[in-house]
C-alpha cells in the first residue's frame, strides 16, 4: 500500500496546477528594480515591516496578564520575553563571555563570531529577554521546529539557575532561538535571518535529527 | 527557452556567471528548477497559488545571496533549500491561522479530459491532498520532496538540512501517518 501512495503522490504533484509561466521574467523585473532602489530605502521599508509585528507584540506585552500568552503564542516555553520601552543598552556585546548555561562555542561563519549554544533547561525557568522598542521579533520556523528571531538593537538576556536565581545576565546581539523538546537551541551573532537559517539548518542535521 | 550557450552549461557554471552579474545565466538557472521549487513551495505552503510567490521571493533571496553557496552540496538542493525555508516561514507567518486542512484546499489541480480514468485520478489527487494537509509540516516537507517534487534520497537530506539516514525514517514515518488519514479520508468520500 506503501508504494501505491508513493505513485499517488507522485501523481499530485504532476497534477498540480502550478502556472510557471513568466517567474524568470517576474524575477528579472524585481531584481532590475531592486538594483536602483538604494539600500538606504530598503532598510526603511524592512523596519516598516519589522515595525508592523513589533506593535502588535508591543500591544500584548505590555498588559501584564498577556506576557505568558505572548511566549506561548511564539511557541517557545523556555523563553520569556518582555518589553521595556526605557531600555537603553550601550551597543551590542564586544565579546561572548559568559556566554550561559548550557554547551557554547564560539564558532566563525563567514568572517562573523557566532555563538552556538544547547541550553538544556526546565520549562518556563530558562531564560528571559527583555527588548527595547528598537527591538524587533517574529517567529520563523527553524528545521521545523518553531523559533524566534530577534533582531535590531541588542537587547539583555537573564538566565535562571533552576530554583529560580538570576545566574547571568548580558547583552546580545541578533539572535536565532528554537527549541526541541526540553532543549533551547541558540545562535548569537548572525546579520540576516537567511544567514541564520541556513546555518541552523545546517546544525540541525546533527544536532536536532530525529 | 534559454540561449543554447547557457544550456551547454552546468549549474556550477551558470553560478559563477551569475556571481559576475550575468542575468541570463541567472534566468536559465531559475529556468531549470522553478518546477521543482514550485511543487516543494506548493507542497509546504498548501497553496499552488502562494507557491508561485514563494518561489519568484526566494530566488530574489537567492540571488542576493549567490557568495554563500559554499558547495557543500548541489547548487539545485541548496537553491531549492532555500525555496524551502521561504515556504516554510511563509506558511507559520501568514497561515498559520488557517487549519492545515483548510490550507491544503489551496492545492488546485489541473483539469484533464473527463474519462473515467482521469475522474478516478482526479478523485485520488483530492483525496490525497487532503491526506496531506492534515500531516505537520515535518511530515509534509519529507513527502513533498521526495514524491511530489520527485527528489532523490540524498537530494532531499541536502534540501531539508538533515542527514540522509533522518530522510528515509522521516519517510517512513510519514508513510505510515500519510496511509491513516488517506483512509480516514477514503471512508468520507460519497461511493
Amino acid at each position: 500500500m506503501t508504494n501505491n501512495l508513493e505513485v499517488l503522490l507522485a501523481n499530485l504533484g504532476r497534477a498540480f496546477d502550478v502556472d510557471d509561466r513568466g517567474i524568470v521574467e517576474s524575477i528579472g523585473a524585481r531584481l532590475d528594480r531592486s538594483s536602483s532602489t538604494n539600500r538606504r530605502s530598503m532598510r526603511r521599508l524592512l523596519q516598516i515591516a519589522a515595525a508592523a509585528v513589533l506593535i502588535f507584540a508591543l500591544v500584548a506585552v505590555f498588559q501584564p496578564d498577556t506576557r505568558r500568552a505572548v511566549a506561548n503564542w511564539f511557541g517557545l516555553s523556555q523563553v520569556r520575553i518582555e518589553r521595556d520601552a526605557d531600555l537603553d543598552l550601550l551597543g551590542a556585546p564586544v565579546s561572548f563571555e559568559l556566554p550561559g548555561p548550557g554547551e557554547s562555542e564560539v564558532i566563525e561563519v563567514n568572517g562573523r563570531q557566532i555563538l552556538a549554544s544547547t541550553i538544556y533547561g526546565q520549562i518556563g525557568r530558562t531564560m528571559q529577554k527583555t527588548l527595547g522598542s528598537s527591538t524587533s521579533i517574529i517567529e520563523v520556523d527553524v528545521d521545523g521546529h518553531q523559533g524566534l528571531w530577534i533582531s535590531g538593537a541588542p537587547h539583555e538576556v537573564m538566565y535562571e539557575t533552576s530554583d529560580g536565581q538570576v545566574a547571568i545576565e548580558r547583552v546580545a546581539g541578533n539572535t536565532l532561538l528554537w527549541e526541541v523538546g526540553n532543549v533551547l537551541y541558540r545562535l548569537e551573532g548572525f546579520e540576516s535571518l537567511e544567514d541564520a537559517l541556513e546555518f541552523a539548518g545546517t546544525r540541525a542535521s546533527g544536532a536536532v535529527s530525529d | 527557452m534559454g540561449s543554447p550557450d547557457l544550456a551547454e552549461c552546468d549549474d556550477l557554471a551558470l553560478l559563477a556567471r551569475a556571481r559576475t552579474d550575468d542575468r541570463p545565466a541567472f534566468g536559465e538557472l531559475v529556468r531549470r528548477h522553478q518546477h521543482s521549487a514550485l511543487r516543494v513551495a506548493a507542497v509546504i505552503s498548501g497553496s499552488t497559488e502562494e507557491a508561485k510567490d514563494i518561489v519568484q521571493d526566494a530566488f530574489v533571496n537567492i540571488h542576493r545571496k549567490l557568495d554563500s553557496y559554499r558547495g557543500t552540496g548541489s547548487v539545485r538542493s541548496w537553491m531549492l533549500r532555500v525555496v524551502a525555508n521561504h515556504a516554510k516561514n511563509h506558511v507559520r507567518s501568514r497561515i498559520r491561522r488557517l487549519r492545515r486542512e483548510d490550507q491544503h484546499a489551496g492545492l488546485f489541480l489541473r483539469e484533464e479530459d473527463d474519462t473515467e480514468t482521469t475522474t478516478v485520478q482526479r478523485m485520488e489527487n483530492v483525496t490525497v491532498a487532503k491526506a496531506l494537509g492534515r500531516l505537520p509540516l515535518h511530515d509534509r516537507e519529507v513527502l513533498g520532496c521526495r514524491y511530489v517534487a520527485e527528489l532523490s534520497e540524498a537530494e532531499t537530506a541536502e534540501v531539508l538540512a538533515v542527514a540522509i539516514g533522518t530522510v528515509k525514517s522521516r519517510t517512513s514515518r510519514a508513510l505510515a501517518k500519510l496511509q491513516t488519514e488517506f483512509e480516514r479520508a477514503e471512508s468520507k468520500e460519497p461511493k
